[in-house]
């Protein structure tokens, strides 16, 4: 796949599905993104964040131990700037609403591949 | 059963597995499943509770299970590795939730839980729990794969 030109940018991606975390990965180097890390739970996106500081998250909801709506609280009461995108197969608007009216940046459905990544990227990074 | 919600599930199904193949996928016909399911290799299975509850289950043969994981990878498999049964559940998970978020935004309590995957051969399902099962056969570029619902008004 040829890479697109885009913002150069650090990201954490957070989901305990391996499929899911490689998917994501893909897409967000070929628009110029660079791994800062990957996490598997809600804890462990907490403790990266803190020690990776990437310029953006994408955060799973559903996982075990920790969820994500939890640990997008949990980094944002450390860090308010912080930049996360919640990422879900479930897209319903109740839960969309609960997840921006928590401080998420954006909220983007599962297949990643089938979203608009690049826009979504510049518009976060760009608030 | 009530097809209300039984459609959105089917229609979810059919176009994840088209995105996931880049292909077009064809429906077969839906039949009531009496006894235990049909002998497969591969079955990821979602649970719904909430308003409505019981389980849905996506059923494939070995073959057919590596080559759908091998098309949502970009790689092809030789045996059912971690990643490949990761990719497997995530597919069913990505089915049911869609579903599963169109019939929130219509009013319908619904919930699912992890996705859990078993395999073996000829695994065959069988519940007593006095569900009714549907029996939904897909036919994708993959393969062929049998959608397996049973679901129940859930009784106060």
């Amino acid at each position: 796949m040829q890479q697109e030109q885009g913002k150069q940018f650090k990201f954490l991606v957070v989901d305990d599905s391996e499929f899911a975390r490689k998917t994501l990965i893909k897409v967000l180097n070929n628009i110029g993104g660079t791994l800062a890390g990957e996490a598997v739970s809600g804890q462990d996106a907490v403790k990266k964040y803190n020690t990776l500081k990437p310029d953006i998250v994408f955060m799973d909801i559903t996982m075990p131990g920790m969820e994500g709506i939890d640990a997008l609280e949990l980094i944002l009461r450390e860090d308010r700037d912080a930049r996360v995108v919640m990422v879900s197969s479930l897209g319903h608007k109740d839960l969309v609403k609960d997840a921006l009216q928590k401080g998420a940046k954006h909220y983007i459905t599962k297949p990643a591949q089938n979203v608009p990544i690049a826009e979504i990227i510049d518009y976060v990074l760009g608030h | 059963m009530r097809l209300d919600y039984i459609n959105p599930i089917i229609d979810s199904a059919v176009n994840v597995l088209a995105d996931f193949t880049s292909a077009p996928v064809k429906r077969g016909t839906m039949q009531l499943q009496q006894g235990s399911t049909r002998n497969n290799d591969v079955a990821a299975i979602i649970g719904i509770a909430g308003e409505v509850e019981g389980r849905i289950i996506l059923e494939m043969g070995r073959d057919t299970a590596l080559s759908m994981a091998g098309m949502m990878n970009d790689e092809q498999f030789t045996e059912l590795s971690p990643l490949a049964l990761d990719t497997l559940m995530e597919l069913a998970n990505v089915m049911v939730a869609r579903a599963v978020s169109a019939l929130n935004d219509k009013g319908y309590a619904f919930r699912l839980t992890p996705p859990l995957i078993f395999t073996g051969a000829n695994l065959s399902t069988f519940n007593n729990l006095s569900l009714e099962t549907l029996v939904i056969p897909l036919y994708a570029k993959a393969g062929d794969m049998d959608l397996n619902v049973a679901l129940r008004l859930k009784t106060i």
